[in-house]
């Protein structure tokens, strides 16, 4: 009877661990590998949000600085210090004529001369951050973390409107002819002005 | 049985681990869910970022215009100063080289070498004395195309001033929106301090002209600055020592070079700079506001200061001529500026004419004697000036002059006498009769014909008639003078030009105003502050997808507030001469500030709990 008891009792526990094994491979460890998932999700989700705040920054004072190529300065930089030592960091894309992305889709003249007017007044950019990374287990595809935020024009500092590239004007059919105006206005009044001190000796300090 | 149910332990893993799963299933759904309420509000917080810089990029675009403004204006009259000595310097240096000239044809053939350098000079100097002569109209003080270009830019500058900070307003909400905010605003920090905010200020970008004068031009013009440097001049000079230095400087390729030395031109350009500059009060002295001597162009400026108008009086007549449908209108002719002056008479109108020429504000306007009667007039004369008070109000300002009433003469007033007919200067030079609506500027003028009648015996003709017209005419040639001080003299200016500015600084005073620039008031650290407060929802329109599952689970906040500061800098220089105003995030310290004041004016409960929502939403 003893006999007959105790390996009833191992027959259960040995039910018990099989099941318990079973529970543990088919539930709970892809449960928790979710959830760690999940959980590094969010952190890239997380870092991405802190590399669109750090590079819409960077990018202001790049565009400020009038360096050329800010978006290309701003991710660099914020690159290098979110995700340091990546071997995928992220890409930070900047469409400084918002108008310009919306205008590629309707083939209407008139609309698209009007959309530039009005992204060259404004002057709008699209700052677009895509993160890029592979999960630390690699079971995923690598799947891009894309974040946007449309900021504000450009201030116009001197070294700003020195940089046809930076310049708010600058792009667009009509752009262009405010940029010339502009240009005409504080540019060629100088060349005018030379001979009675507006034309500077030295170069722009625009470093 | 329960006993039994007790004993029977089979599938209890099964069971424990099952409500485990759930349990971590919930877990799962809730973190990610948390998770994703933690994204939206670190969303929310950045769109508060960029809707305070966009406010804020407004405010320093607009400081970066009225800057780009000021320097541009900082330059036009380095040039005016520049091309007024050289104006002033050619004469002189055309003195001196004849006088040499002359010394050295009487010593030849001693001074022959000397007379060949002379020859050099004179050839140098021609081209020079053709150009500055080209360019002294342009530049002439207060009536040249410089001055009004300058005065123009001042007002775009004003332009700007009014509108830029008003568009960052509109700016700020529209930018939130676009990146799926469900309201958003922004206001300037001066708002925030309550009882001590100008309400009629608000957007308007802490620049101003009040008590400025034209020396505040002189540091940027001599010195220049950060913002001159950045623009690749030489530290410690402005464009004014520039063209200076292009000019007068002993270098073989200043204008002036040393080939022109003998002559003594570089020193006597100077000269005549130092004085252009001390005009403009950049000797360091201030330009004198007490005390003006001011011409008035109307006769309510006239009556307002009760000061005498001068009217001249004029008579011209025509020979005997076979034209007998002359009438008035024939006599007079007014045409565009922009025509060429014919030969010819029509004296008395260009005699009013010239008095509105020098008037500013006046369009100028030339006439010409298109009139089939002017061409006949022969010679017109003035008769005499009569002095008209204007100390009575209402209709003074108008001589009284004699008519004739039978075989009486009466003294009438010259407005209200039937024998004259009234004519003004056409607001845009284009033809024009006489008005019912009364100007009362200079060159206004009274016109009155008469047509004397005679037969004359012509061989084999007979008789036939000749007519012989008499023309009388009144010109307003000043509405007075009156040497004005303190706020006569301020009020006077406001009204000349809408703003209180310093007036002209020369003496004589018919410039108006000159340009004077846009520069920071005292308190512009709260305006140039930005406080942002941006609402998003979460599940409404506009904002990034949401998980399905979130739909099941309602956390708190469903909504979130978050406020931002931005701030307008210059690290550069803070001044209205350097093109380099930034904006960057600070920490919102405003609305702290205000809740402060808030307190301290007594509203201490509303002050308390909008601090405790503070507390509430503040992500910083």
């Amino acid at each position: 009877m003893c006999v007959l008891l105790n390996k009833q009792r191992e027959s259960q526990r040995g039910n018990a661990a099989l099941e318990s094994l079973m529970l543990l491979v088919f539930l709970i460890i892809p449960l928790w590998g979710l959830i760690f998932t999940m959980g590094y999700l969010g952190i890239r989700v997380q870092k991405t949000h802190e590399a669109l705040s750090l590079s819409t920054y960077m990018f202001l004072l790049e565009r400020e600085a009038g360096t050329d190529n800010p978006a290309s300065s701003a991710q660099s930089t914020v690159s290098g210090s979110v995700f340091e030592g990546e071997t995928n960091p992220l890409q930070v894309n900047v469409n400084d004529q918002e108008a310009q992305a919306v205008a590629d889709q309707v083939p209407q003249d008139e609309l698209r001369t009007l959309q530039n007017l009005m992204g060259s007044v404004s002057g709008r950019s699209n700052i677009a951050v895509t993160v890029t990374r592979k999960d630390p287990i690699g079971d995923f595809e690598t799947s891009p973390i894309r974040r946007a935020m449309i900021i504000g024009g450009a201030t116009g500092t001197y070294c700003q409107m020195q940089d046809e590239s930076l310049n708010p004007f600058a792009a667009g059919d009509i752009g262009g002819g405010a940029m010339a105006l502009v240009r005409v206005v504080s540019g060629g009044s100088d060349y005018v002005l030379a001979p009675f001190g507006g034309l500077p000796g030295g170069d722009p300090k625009c470093d | 049985m329960i006993r039994r149910f007790h004993k029977d332990d089979s599938a209890q893993v099964s069971f424990l681990a099952l409500a485990a799963s759930l349990v971590l299933v919930g877990l799962m759904a809730m973190i990610i869910n948390t998770s994703d309420v933690v994204r939206h509000r670190i969303h929310n917080q950045e769109v508060a970022d960029v809707t305070a810089l966009a406010a804020a990029t407004w405010s320093a675009r607009g400081l970066n215009t009225i800057s780009m403004l000021n320097i541009l204006n900082a330059k036009l009259l380095s040039m005016t100063v520049i091309v007024n000595a050289a104006s002033r310097t050619m004469p002189v240096v055309r003195g001196v080289h004849g006088v040499q000239t002359g010394i050295a044809a009487a010593c030849t053939p001693f001074c022959t070498p000397w007379s060949i350098l002379l020859q050099a000079q004179g050839i140098i100097i021609e081209p020079i004395d053709a150009g500055v002569r080209a360019m002294e109209p342009i530049t002439r003080n207060c009536s040249g195309a410089a001055w009004s270009v300058m005065r123009g830019l001042q007002t775009a500058s004003e332009a700007v001033r009014q509108t830029f900070g008003r568009i960052g307003y509109l700016e700020a909400p529209a930018i939130a929106a676009r990146n799926g905010a469900s309201s958003a605003f922004a206001v300037e920090g001066s708002l925030l301090e309550i009882a001590g905010s100008n309400l009629t200020e608000a957007g308007a970008l802490p620049v101003s002209t009040q008590d400025r004068t034209p020396a505040d031009f002189c540091t940027a013009m001599k010195s220049g600055g950060p913002g001159f440097v950045m623009q690749g001049y030489t530290e410690g000079e402005g464009p004014a020592e520039h063209g200076r230095g292009i000019w007068s400087d002993l270098d073989p390729i200043s204008v002036f070079n040393p080939a022109l030395a003998t002559l003594g031109a570089p020193w006597i350009f100077d000269g005549f700079y130092s004085s252009e500059m001390t005009r403009l009060g950049c000797d360091g002295s201030t330009p004198e506001k007490e005390g003006q001597k001011v011409e008035f162009n109307s006769l309510p400026q006239c009556r307002e200061h009760d000061v005498t108008a001068t009217w001249n009086y004029y008579q011209d007549e025509t020979d005997w001529i076979l034209d007998g449908s002359l009438t008035l209108n024939d006599f007079v002719a007014w045409t565009p500026q922009d025509v060429d002056l014919q030969g010819g008479g029509g004296a008395i109108e260009n005699a009013a004419a010239a008095v509105g020429a020098d008037i500013d504000g006046a369009v100028p306007v030339v006439h010409t004697p298109t009139g089939r009667g002017v061409s006949e007039l022969t010679g017109q004369r003035k008769v005499r000036s009569r002095g008209a008070s204007c100390a009575g109000g209402g209709r003074s300002g108008y001589p009284i002059v004699e008519r004739a009433m039978g075989s009486d003469i009466i003294f009438v007033g010259l407005r209200s006498h039937p024998d004259y007919t009234h004519f003004e200067i056409g607001e845009s030079g284009l033809h024009r009769r006489a008005t019912s609506v009364r100007s009362e500027v200079t060159g206004t003028y009274f016109l009155r014909v008469e047509r004397d009648e005679r037969e004359v015996a012509v061989e084999g003709e007979g008789t036939r008639s000749e007519y012989k017209y008499s023309l009388d005419a009144w010109v307003l040639v000043d509405a007075g003078e009156k040497v004005l001080e303190g706020e006569e003299l301020t009020e006077y200016y406001e009204e000349q030009s809408g703003t209180a500015d310093s007036g002209p600084v020369d003496s004589g005073g018919s410039c108006g105003s000159f340009p004077v620039p846009h520069l920071l008031v005292d308190e512009a650290d709260d305006k140039l502050r930005y406080f942002a407060v941006v609402n998003h929802g979460l599940g409404e329109a506009n904002q990034p997808p949401r998980p399905f599952w979130s739909n099941y689970f309602s956390v708190s906040p469903t909504r979130f507030t978050s406020f931002s500061q931005a701030q307008v800098y210059n690290d550069l220089s803070t001044d209205m001469f350097t093109q380099d105003w930034r904006v960057r995030l600070e920490r919102a310290t405003l609305l702290e500030a205000a809740l402060q004041r808030a307190g301290d004016l007594g509203l201490g409960s509303i002050a308390s709990t909008a601090s405790s929502v503070i507390t509430t939403v503040n992500n910083h």
